[in-house]
């Protein structure tokens, strides 16, 4: 039952996204007019490429139109490339999850460790200052950082190329930008997680028992501590897709968050909905599995849920 | 204890840590700026002089003519500076207020009326937390950006639901409470409990999410502005002053340096003021 209304929840979170964003990009006026020129395109010309790209009708007959065509698989045609939607979005989705996923590596390496020695420090010199690095990352933009590693290492140091795709070295800056933004955010979860742990009575009793402090962090802080980590890494590797359509802007990344601008400029309103539609339903679906493992991993959750 | 505590003169915000009075003074100095340096005599922040254009900082080989150096056009860093402040705190002003205008609104009627009102505004919640805003903001700038209303009210649009999730939260405890108990028993209409004596009593926590959301809403401006979608020439924000910039990183990296330099102290000192008032009223 519970997973019943979930996922109605999900999928109507996911229907009004995708109805708000179609309203609004047609409300804003006549698609075809923002891309050509009206004074030197004929009006045969224009009523065919809005046949073509489903502009014809009213704003709710396209959007009917729209509806029954992604339910049979056809995401509209883009303007730029004149190729489906879909394939053009799809095409671009490697590089975004190489990105991504190095990012979200780097964010683990360095989140889990630095936050776990904040929290053991609980007050002490350490940990605040590692906090303290924690809000100048998070206050950070990711262009600020990316402008500025690429000063460094690309114009003064002339070590990294500043932008492109290919190589590892292509690969350093983008996952640096990304991945070290989000460790100072999930420094703060890995520790407030870690301190929660330390707190509980299973500690104590172990430390009682006269275990020893490496055994009492191996065998019941770290299991405690990963089960809150569950929930928020998913969220955070989600929101790297976001951050990507800036930083894939600063370095020239060929990825999705890149494509997401340009189809912005070139009013690409087919790959934006589908870019949109992806995002969401990933978002969606990750909140979902999330929920559902934590109640696995937690066998707390299931019980309270069966009572 | 207790007496030595009581000879003391009770201080508003005891022990304010320095790190928060240095971020107000930033502050104080930013809002200052931006109103002062308008009515000085003789500046103009678009003034194009070609004989002084790519003039470096002071200390880097430039003069005090131009203290923050010059563009490629040869207009004054800072004066252009000062310009793009004002947008830029102007516009995450008016989009925080938007924000905590609708969050709360919504927030509270969900909590007032409940039933499918209160389904509805939580679904909307719900939508607008799982999609990263960034996204959909850069998909509707494209088409309302170069109208300043409209993309202050996109802005306006980030947030929201945190505003509403809160109010909702807190006006269903209040609800509960014998104050608002007796005051709908004695008759008094809902509008007048809900404004009079339940907003009041919830704005504290309000306004701390209001801090959170400030740094968050420059973010979101700047990086629009950055990718050349939000504020359009010849108005100059933050982040589209950054923008310019970044195509002169050889030639005259001052360009870029000094907004991404303001940008980042300007959330640097909202998240550290954010962070103390939250500390405050949690003690509280």
């Amino acid at each position: 039952m519970l997973l019943l209304t979930r996922l109605l929840r999900a999928v109507v979170s996911l229907w009004v996204i995708v109805t708000l964003v179609f309203v609004a990009l047609r409300a804003t006026g006549d698609p075809i007019l923002a891309i050509f020129n009206p004074d030197d395109t004929t009006q045969a010309a224009l009523d065919a490429y809005r046949e073509q790209w489903g502009y014809t009708g009213t704003i709710l007959q396209q959007y009917f139109t729209y509806v029954n065509n992604v339910f049979h698989g056809a995401f509209g045609i883009s303007n730029m490339s004149n190729r489906d939607a879909l394939s053009v979005v799809l095409e671009r989705l490697p590089a975004t999850l190489q990105l991504v996923g190095c990012s979200a590596v780097v964010m683990i390496v360095v989140g889990v460790p630095v936050g776990a020695l904040a929290a053991i420090d609980n007050g002490g010199r350490l940990d605040r200052t590692i906090m303290s690095l924690s809000t100048v990352g998070f206050a950070l933009p990711n262009f600020v950082l990316g402008l500025a590693l690429i000063l460094l290492l690309s114009v003064n140091l002339r070590l990294l190329p500043s932008n492109g795709y290919g190589s590892w070295q292509n690969l350093i800056m983008p996952v640096l930008t990304i991945g070290l933004a989000k460790a100072a955010i999930f420094t703060r979860f890995v520790r407030s997680a870690v301190l929660d742990a330390l707190r509980l009575s299973c500690v104590t009793s172990a430390r009682a028992r006269g275990l020893g402090e490496f055994q009492i962090f191996l065998h019941h802080v770290i299991p405690n501590a990963m089960l809150p980590l569950v929930t928020i890494t998913p969220l955070l590797v989600g929101s790297m897709i976001a951050a990507g359509s800036v930083v894939e802007s600063v370095f020239g990344w060929p990825g999705v968050g890149r494509l997401i601008v340009d189809s912005v400029a070139q009013r690409d309103l087919a790959v934006l909905q589908v870019i949109i539609m992806m995002v969401a339903f990933l978002m969606i679906a990750t909140n979902l599995i999330v929920d559902l493992a934590y109640a696995k991993l937690d066998p707390r959750t299931a019980l309270a849920h069966n009572n | 204890m207790s007496v030595v505590a009581s000879e003391k003169p009770a201080r508003r915000f005891p022990g304010m840590p320095l790190a928060a009075q240095i971020s107000i003074l930033w502050l104080v100095v930013c809002l200052s700026l931006i109103i002062i340096v308008p009515f000085l005599p003789g500046v103009s922040e678009t003034k194009v002089n070609l004989l002084t254009r790519l003039k470096p900082p002071v200390g880097f080989g430039g003069t005090w003519a131009h203290f923050l150096g010059t563009d490629d056009l040869g207009r004054d860093i800072f004066l252009r500076l000062v310009a793009s402040l004002r947008t830029s705190l102007a516009l995450a002003l008016g989009a925080t207020i938007i924000s905590a205008f609708i969050g709360t609104t919504l927030g509270i009627l969900a909590a007032h009326f409940r039933g499918w009102v209160d389904q509805l505004i939580v679904a909307a919640v719900d939508a607008q937390a799982s999609v990263p805003f960034i996204i959909v903001s850069l998909t509707l700038t494209a088409f309302f950006g170069n109208n300043i209303f409209l993309f202050i009210f996109i802005l306006g649009m980030f947030g929201w639901e945190r505003f509403a999730r809160l109010s909702r939260a807190m006006t269903l405890a209040s609800r509960g409470r014998g104050y608002v108990l007796a005051m709908n028993t004695l008759g008094f209409p809902w509008p007048r409990i809900y404004l009079r004596h339940v907003l009041p009593n919830i704005a504290s926590t309000l306004l701390v999410t209001a801090t959170i959301n400030f740094p968050e809403v420059i973010l979101l401006e700047t990086s629009l502005s950055f990718l050349g979608l939000g504020i359009q020439p010849p108005m100059s924000s933050l982040g589209n002053m950054l923008g310019f910039g970044r195509s002169y990183l050889l030639t005259g990296w001052w360009i870029a340096v000094v907004p991404g330099i303001t940008i980042f102290l300007c959330t640097l000192t909202v998240s550290i003021i954010g962070d103390w008032a939250r500390n405050v009223i949690g003690r509280a």
